[in-house]
């Protein structure tokens, strides 16, 4: 759809259609981002569930590509001993720590990049930060907001 | 989790984005209406939030987010 720019007092701008504004949800005061590939919704504040479990698979996906699971297996077991330390514990680190103590592999990789509600919930509280630098969890947190 | 590591997440929540006031959404919000909830109950270690007057910002919360230095530190998180 092509759009005319007009004059607005010293600016020129565009007039946006009721449907295509519909589409987007927005309404007056609604904010847009302007960027070289043009003119769109601002971003959401946050993620649906579903994404941001998309999001955590992806992480898990990096890792996987990056580290063997021994190593793996090592930071879950570094992280989970200090914070237990710490006084931070939930049931799921009892299973992530029976996990990374197991040495099975299909077992470690099926709580990182299951789809099953099970890997679902242990990904919530996965045990291995640390393992991917900070640009990279950047990188993949901008790629997930778009 | 308990209040105290909610609480720690929303300082520092407080101190990224400049924000006093956040939404808590989720099972943590329990923690808000009754503040003696057995840790039990709670078995998140993350922290659903979105900065009551600067929606924008929330993204800002990267910094405390999923894998985050400060997800590494201290067991725990924030998400947006």
């Amino acid at each position: 759809m092509k759009v005319t720019l007009r004059r607005i007092g010293n600016s020129l701008g565009v007039l946006l259609p009721k449907t295509t504004l519909d589409g987007w949800g927005l309404g007056e005061g609604d904010a847009l981002e302007l960027s070289e590939r043009g003119l769109r919704p601002a971003p959401r504040a946050g993620f649906l569930h579903q994404e941001l479990d998309e999001i955590r698979r992806r992480v898990a996906l990096a890792i996987v590509a990056q580290f063997k699971p021994s190593q793996i297996r090592a930071q879950i077991l570094a992280n989970l001993h200090r914070w237990k330390r710490q006084g931070v514990w939930v049931s799921a680190f009892d299973e992530w720590r029976a996990i990374a103590n197991g040495g099975d592999d299909g077992e470690l990789f099926a709580a990182m990049l299951g789809r099953d509600e099970n890997a679902v919930r242990l990904r919530q509280s996965a045990p291995y930060a640390g393992l991917l630098s900070r640009d990279e969890v950047r990188k993949l947190n901008e790629e997930a907001a778009g | 989790m308990r209040k105290q590591q909610v609480d720690h997440v929303l300082r520092a929540a407080g101190r990224i984005t400049g924000e006093k006031q956040f939404i808590i959404i989720g099972s943590q919000s329990l923690h808000g209406k009754y503040p003696d909830v057995a840790d039990q109950v709670l078995k998140s270690v993350e922290v659903d939030l979105i900065a009551g007057n600067k929606a924008a910002r929330t993204e800002w919360l990267n910094a405390i987010g999923y894998m985050s230095q400060f997800h590494e530190t201290f067991g725990y998180y924030g998400i947006r």
